[in-house]
């Protein structure tokens, strides 16, 4: 299978509550939400919020590992408003796979959480099975599975999960490993630069108006360059020239935390040896 | 006053406050889930901390990157945020100037920064300048409730009633909007329609403890203000109810003890009302608490510490810049203090700022002045709304019986009484009095018509 590259979006599809990439060229159906923080329920309820999803190669050429990440920005375990950011006990996380290019999800990887209890959480972990109903509001893996099923894993928020696969249709059985927890949040993205493009955001008055030349410093500041040149990511010490095109961006998610849910595991678990070997991927939360 | 309508703004903006960078959505149609497990103490002292936290954050943030408009946005959220749980009059002043530096930065296309610098102006009274704020937020997202009904506030303190009841019609279809009802039913009782401001804050409080994404301290804002219209209106129980289920999920939450204070005065419990008013001093200075303590001091039989207190509510208002709030230069002409200085700021106020209270206070002013003639039109104008507010309606009464009309005097008084016997601890027991005179004295309780 080929991975094509580290995937994310901030600006994904959304089923229900949310959900993220498309990869493969594969489209979603039915898009019943929205954007991240673009309705109230993900905004008033950013544990169930999905800010990006993510695939990218694992630790070794023929494994691969699939993410979500979500309620960023967190500041170490608490929200902006210092409540304790934590999984939604009453959510079906899910990372859903079409390996046969049809856009319908051929395999679901499900997560539940319990209460937070004395800051801790557990987590139960389904998959990767074939969902009993595909679209949004399947949860009937879930439902349908008990804690025999051997690909039900149940462990701790925070810690590696490690467990043996049974082989999975045309896949070979191997390892998977889970995280769900506190992760930095590794989205990149310089926001005021972003908003300076985009034409909706752009102010038409002010420093951030301009598009070339020189940017103005803001009121008040003195010689603070737009963007300063860098070395390795670090602004060159005593900078103040300004300069656009090769400026050091800054990381608006510099210091945030997510709440990440990460799988890793052999690719032909995800492939299961159909179709041409993309894959579509992509998550929902649920109620 | 009313400081409590300045909560309205600040609770009702603590969603929007730490709403995404991309959106201006707020609180919108709820999603009921299991009521949360109440904070303890040491839970919110943690949540506290993490807030402190936060706030150093943005602040080396915004050090970073000077161009940062986000980040002086959200950090101006948090300030408004930090003041909400402390009282810290500064944090008001912080987040003002955190979202002015953001606006400078990106003057449109910054709802985050708009909003938090309404709220802020709100929180300084500053209500001229707070209405612009709230027009430009209307203008830039109309279909917006929760800016039409922070508009609707800003004109309700500004006393456009009429502009007000253009803008509150317009949210029918959101009445019931966490953002909407508490400031509907601010309107809805400064109408006289006390029924309908019951229905619209119980119906909030239900929506809002089971609302997921609410804070603590904004799920028993809700209880608070339920509790503050019982109390108003004389229902001491369901009043107690209202606030100790406030104070069971924000234990600590100095609004609820003061609260809390002042329905143990309005029972006639000195001690109680001393040691809720005592924890809420040892967080915040409240004028309003130093003064319910004086009065309680003095009815308890302690004139010396009600001088105390007293003196320090004149010390703290003095130290506060601007006009002085409506209770407080109430509790200044009622003890005797700085009466011509409230007398002149009430008239000063009234010429840009028309709402009741304003005029209210200009009347009661006129009044101590001895100027009752006066104090009767200022009076009108207090009263043109039809509020039902007790204390509105003494002051109403004594004015009419100054004048010598005896028949409306004890109208307003029998009514102030009927609407909340223990609307203030030391002018309620002034008003029977005065309608026992008007009555014909003691002599005329044993009267049938008594």
């Amino acid at each position: 299978m080929k991975i094509r590259a580290l995937v994310h979006t901030k600006k994904a599809v959304a089923v229900l509550l949310g959900a993220g990439l498309v990869g493969g060229g594969v489209a979603v159906r039915d898009s019943l939400g929205s954007d991240h923080q673009d309705t109230a329920i993900t905004e008033l309820n950013p544990q169930v919020d999905i800010t990006d999803v993510w695939a990218f190669p694992g630790s070794s050429d023929d494994r691969i590992v699939l993410a979500m990440t979500l309620a960023s920005p967190i500041v170490g375990s608490s929200t902006l408003t210092g409540q304790p950011a934590n999984f939604d006990p009453n959510a079906l996380y899910q990372l859903k796979v079409d390996n046969n290019q049809d856009g319908v999800e051929d395999l679901v990887f499900q997560f539940s959480f319990d209460q937070l209890a004395n800051g801790s959480q557990t987590v139960d972990v389904i998959g990767p099975v074939a969902p009993r109903d595909v679209g949004a509001f399947g949860n009937g893996v879930r439902d349908a599975f008990s804690t025999a099923t051997p690909a039900i894993r149940r462990g701790a928020v925070n810690s590696t999960l490690t467990a043996n696969l049974a082989a999975n249709g045309a896949a070979q059985a191997g390892t998977m490993q889970v995280f769900a927890g506190l992760r930095d949040d590794p989205f990149y993205i310089d926001l005021e630069q972003f908003f300076r493009i985009i034409p909706d955001r752009r102010p038409t008055q002010g420093p951030l108006s301009q598009i070339g030349g020189v940017i103005p410093p803001p009121p008040g500041t003195v010689a603070a360059a737009w963007r300063p040149k860098c070395t390795n990511g670090t602004p060159n010490a005593g900078q103040t020239q300004y300069d656009q095109t090769r400026g050091c961006a800054v990381d608006f998610l510099r210091g945030f935390n997510a709440l990440a849910i990460v799988v890793e595991l052999p690719e032909t678990q995800v492939t299961q040896g159909r179709g041409n070997g993309q894959v579509g991927i992509w998550a929902t939360v649920s109620q | 006053m009313n400081r409590r309508n300045i909560v309205v703004a600040a609770g009702a903006l603590g969603v929007l406050a730490f709403a995404g960078w991309g959106g201006a959505h707020l609180v919108a149609s709820g999603h009921a889930r299991g009521l949360d497990a109440p904070v303890s103490r040491e839970g919110l002292a943690l949540q506290s901390r993490a807030l402190d936290r936060s706030i150093t954050l943005f602040q080396q943030r915004v050090g970073t990157d000077p161009y940062s408009s986000t980040d002086l946005g959200m950090l101006s959220g948090l300030f408004l945020q930090r003041a909400r749980q402390t009282g810290d009059y500064q944090d008001v002043l912080r987040a003002e100037e955190a979202a002015r530096r953001s606006l400078t930065l990106r003057p449109e296309h910054n709802l985050r920064a708009d909003a938090t610098l309404a709220a802020s102006l709100l929180d300084q009274h500053r209500f001229r300048e707070a209405l612009a704020s709230a027009q430009a937020l209307v203008r830039e997202q109309p279909g917006s409730a929760t800016f039409r009904a922070m508009l609707g506030e800003i004109q309700l303190e500004l006393g456009m009633y009429d502009s007000a009841a253009g803008t509150f019609g317009s949210l029918e279809t959101s009445r019931n909007d966490l953002d909407v009802a508490p400031r509907l039913a601010r309107w809805q009782e400064i109408e006289g329609h006390t029924a309908a401001a019951r229905e619209l804050l119980y119906a909030a409080r239900d929506q809002a403890l089971v609302r997921h994404g609410l804070l603590p301290e904004q799920r028993a804002w809700f209880h608070l203000r339920v509790g503050d219209l019982e109390l108003r209106n004389g229902e001491l129980d369901a009043a107690e109810d209202a606030f100790r289920a406030g104070l069971a999920i924000s234990p600590g939450d100095y609004r609820l003890q003061a609260a809390m204070a002042r329905l143990e005065a309005a029972r006639g419990d000195w001690a109680g009302a001393t040691g809720y008013g005592e924890r809420v001093l040892g967080t915040v200075p409240d004028p309003a608490t130093l003064a319910l303590l004086s009065d309680v001091s003095a009815a308890a039989g302690d004139s010396a510490q009600a001088r105390e207190y007293a003196k320090a509510v004149e010390v703290s208002l003095m130290a506060n810049p601007g006009t002085f709030h409506r209770a407080d230069g109430l509790f200044l002409l009622d003890h005797g203090l700085r009466r011509a200085e409230v007398l002149r700021q009430a008239g000063e106020d009234v010429k840009s700022r028309k709402d009741i209270y304003g005029y209210d206070l200009l009347a009661w002013a006129l009044h101590r002045a001895g100027r009752d003639a006066e104090a009767a039109v200022a009076m009108k104008q207090a009263l043109r709304t039809g509020s039902e507010d007790a204390l509105l309606l003494y002051h109403a009464g004594m004015i009419e019986s100054a004048l010598g009309r005896r028949d409306a005097a004890r109208e307003h008084l029998e009514r102030a009484l009927e609407v909340n016997p223990a609307f203030s601890v030391t002018q309620a027991p002034l008003a029977r009095a005065a309608l026992d005179s008007l009555r014909g004295g003691w002599f005329s309780r044993l009267l049938p018509h008594g």
